[in-house]
């Protein structure tokens, strides 16, 4: 049987050493790792220090370009996360490295609550204003997976909208992950909604021993995790 | 967990973008991965990587056009140390429901199957390898799988190991010094690095 994946956000912009928390998590039994920045050679230069030392998956978010993405597999990445909207590049990539190398990122916000969508995916001007609709135009270009964020208005990352989550994953017949995961109960519920994989934040120096917390809680609520290395 | 083994394995890779992984795992273990891009020299290569993350049918006309396919398909039938990853193991099958028309390495009589039922596909993520009774490199353990068509039933002749989803499917394969893994072994942490050094040692004993 598969196993829920718990997978560790990476921020690289943080200050302590990505390489020493990258060990951590993986020792903790975080399941992938999927490495953030704001600049794409930092992120280049992390993913390459870590796939040398590091056995477990790593994505990189990457911007919609092909030629940094190609960068990024170089690497060492094993999948981009790529912006949902950039339906072209999404396509290009799967063609390209195969569809189980792209993840599309839908960040969405919470929206005005007199304008009926209560979630709207950013930035403003995506091929669709529907996280349903744009998840499954991502999939149908061939994204392999889809990582869902929400967004409050005032731009902090929320837990994972229960409602959305289990709309997007009762249409897609890719794996869905849920970001934004801060508690092991935030988890759950986006498991209970339908998501195949939670993405923890990255609480630096807190990180690793929230996916042990969060792990050992789902396992003993019957849900499959793969156990801690060396358990 | 590395263990110096100072040996130059070859890496046959079939899509010209050759997985950093694959060579950081082969370097943790003590390998030294070298290129290895004809017919020739997969012939020659001592103990040889053969990985493949294209779809079926663009993976199979790759091998034909770089002239790989009937050295690859020699040494495997001759059971020289070969270890397949992902696609390079649906590859040993004579066709694949992927790519319809497309013929692989004609190895096992076999075809590739999309996973049935309404599963979420690719199947992506980490699934337990239970092994049958005779494995000698295979062991139970968690591994890393990121695929979307699988090998249904058992090659005859060879020994499995199996894994679930949605039904049985064949993780992987191994008969003398072949061994053929559905998953990734240098995603799949420690134990994955340990199915690799095996397989290394396996052959160093050997000789």
């Amino acid at each position: 049987m598969l196993t829920v994946r718990v997978i560790a956000r990476l921020d690289v912009a943080t200050k302590r050493a990505p390489l020493k928390r990258a060990r951590e998590l993986e020792a903790c039994g975080a399941d992938a790792l999927w490495i953030f920045g704001n600049h794409v050679d930092c992120t280049l230069h992390v993913v390459g220090k870590l796939r040398s030392e590091i056995s477990i998956p790593i994505a990189a978010a990457c911007p919609a370009d092909l030629e940094n993405i190609s960068e990024c597999f170089e690497a060492g990445a094993d999948r981009v996360l790529l912006p949902a909207h950039a339906l072209s590049t999404i396509a290009a990539v799967a063609e390209r490295y195969g569809s189980s190398s792209t993840t599309a990122a839908i960040d969405t916000i919470e929206g005005e609550p007199d304008k009926g969508s209560r979630l709207r995916p950013e930035p403003a001007g995506s091929p669709s204003d529907d996280p349903v609709h744009l998840a499954r135009l991502a999939a149908e270009h061939g994204a392999g997976e889809i990582a869902l964020s929400t967004f409050c208005r005032a731009g902090a990352l929320s837990a994972p909208d229960g409602e959305w989550t289990a709309a997007i994953s009762s249409t897609l017949q890719v794996p869905l992950v849920a970001a934004g995961i801060a508690t092991w109960e935030q988890g759950y519920t986006a498991l209970s909604a339908g998501a195949d994989a939670v993405l923890a934040r990255d609480s630096v120096g807190e990180a690793a021993r929230s996916i042990v917390r969060v792990k050992f809680h789902l396992a003993e609520l019957g849900i499959r995790v793969r156990p801690q290395v060396g358990s | 967990m590395s263990t110096p083994f100072n040996s130059t394995v070859s890496v046959a890779n079939v899509d010209p973008f050759v997985p950093r992984a694959l060579l950081a795992g082969l370097r943790r273990v003590g390998a030294r991965p070298v290129p290895c891009e004809s017919g020739r020299e997969v012939e020659r290569a001592g103990s040889l990587v053969f990985s493949a993350g294209c779809p079926f049918g663009t993976a199979a006309h790759l091998l034909e056009r770089r002239g790989l396919k009937h050295a690859l398909r020699a040494r495997i039938l001759e059971g020289r140390p070969t270890l397949a990853i992902g696609t390079a193991m649906q590859l040993f099958a004579m066709a694949s429901d992927e790519s319809p028309g497309a013929v692989g390495l004609e190895i096992l009589e076999i075809t590739i199957r999309r996973f049935r039922g309404d599963l979420v596909v690719p199947h992506l993520g980490w699934n337990i390898v239970v092994p049958e009774f005779d494995t000698e490199l295979l062991k139970e353990s968690h591994a890393y799988f990121s695929n979307a068509y699988c090998m249904e039933r058992a090659p005859k002749h060879w020994s499995a190991a199996w894994s679930e989803y949605g039904g049985p499917f064949v993780a992987a394969i191994e008969r003398t010094s072949v061994l053929a893994c559905q998953f990734h072994p240098e995603l799949s942490g420690k134990s994955g690095l340990e199915l690799i050094r095996n397989w290394l040692e396996k052959e160093r004993v050997a000789c």
